[in-house]
């Protein structure tokens, strides 16, 4: 048997909300893996400090931010500028079935990583049968 | 096959594609002594650089600095590095956009560097090198002597 996919992560731009800082901002690559009792989140926020990193988990949207500290020299003189440096910000659609209470998040080597527990009824139950 | 009317996912899994195929597009040509097909992508780089030194960073989240291998040869900088990849066997992914294995590339800088000088850091996912010029490639002020 294999077990049914209960979650449905949509991403949402977050466009709604206005930012107070300037600069541009950046989505983080994610992966996201299931396991019976939970889903996991890894975001990659190369260069935010654990302190500077905000999740947020309202009415089923998750939101992630990496404040990312400005860190090359504004009149740098360029060779090669290959990517852009900004905020990180990343919102997910999370459904119900997640216990919001518990969520848990780790911060490594610039990844994130949140746990998202799954609420009890939503876990897959072996039921034993009983024969006489 | 796993969620079958799961729209989002077939979605997003297009997209991971479709910024596989940009990447690849746009990745610079890639310097290497080895010859034949290469599999390892390249990590951006950006590089600026003021008198003295050049100095070169580049994001790897993930990855520690045993996991990295730099060589500075002249004025050839490659880095070499791998990623441990999370994903166990039978891992139901919903999302995969972090990229697993290899990477590795070669830039050439526009002046030789001291290489015994060179210092690397590694602090949240962020790869900093510091490469001191070579004597000969330092700007040097040339006394007008006036009679």
């Amino acid at each position: 048997m294999t077990t049914q996919t209960v979650v449905k992560p949509t991403q949402t731009a977050p466009t709604n909300v206005e930012r107070t800082r300037n600069g541009r901002t950046y989505l983080p690559a994610v992966d996201i893996h299931e396991t019976e009792e939970e889903l996991v989140l890894l975001a990659d926020f190369p260069g935010v400090k654990g302190e500077d990193i905000n999740i947020q988990f309202e009415q089923g949207e998750l939101t992630i931010t990496g404040k990312v500290v400005e860190r090359q020299p504004e009149s740098a003189s360029y060779v090669l500028q290959e990517y852009g440096i900004g905020d990180f910000v990343r919102s997910f659609k999370i459904s119900e079935i997640i216990d919001s209470s518990r969520i848990s998040a780790e911060h490594n080597n610039g990844v994130l990583m949140v746990h998202l527990p799954k609420v009890e009824a939503a876990k897959p139950r072996k039921i034993t049968v009983n024969s006489k | 096959m796993l969620n079958v009317d799961n729209g989002s996912f077939a979605l997003g899994r297009l997209r991971g594609e479709v910024d596989r195929l940009f990447s690849d597009l746009f990745q610079p040509m890639q310097s290497t002594a080895s010859s034949g097909w290469q599999e390892s992508r390249g990590p951006f780089f950006n590089v600026w650089e003021d008198a003295s030194c050049f100095y070169l960073e580049a994001e790897l989240p993930g990855y520690r600095l045993e996991d990295l291998e730099i060589l500075v040869i002249k004025n050839e900088l490659s880095l070499k590095g791998k990623r441990m990849d999370s994903a166990k066997d039978g891992t139901i992914f919903h999302r995969r956009e972090r990229s697993a294995g290899a990477i590795g590339r070669t830039i050439r800088l526009p002046a030789e560097v001291e290489a015994g000088k060179v210092e690397a850091s590694l602090r949240n996912g962020v790869l900093s090198v510091k490469l001191p010029k070579a004597a000969e490639a330092k700007p040097r002020k040339i006394p007008v002597l006036s009679k």
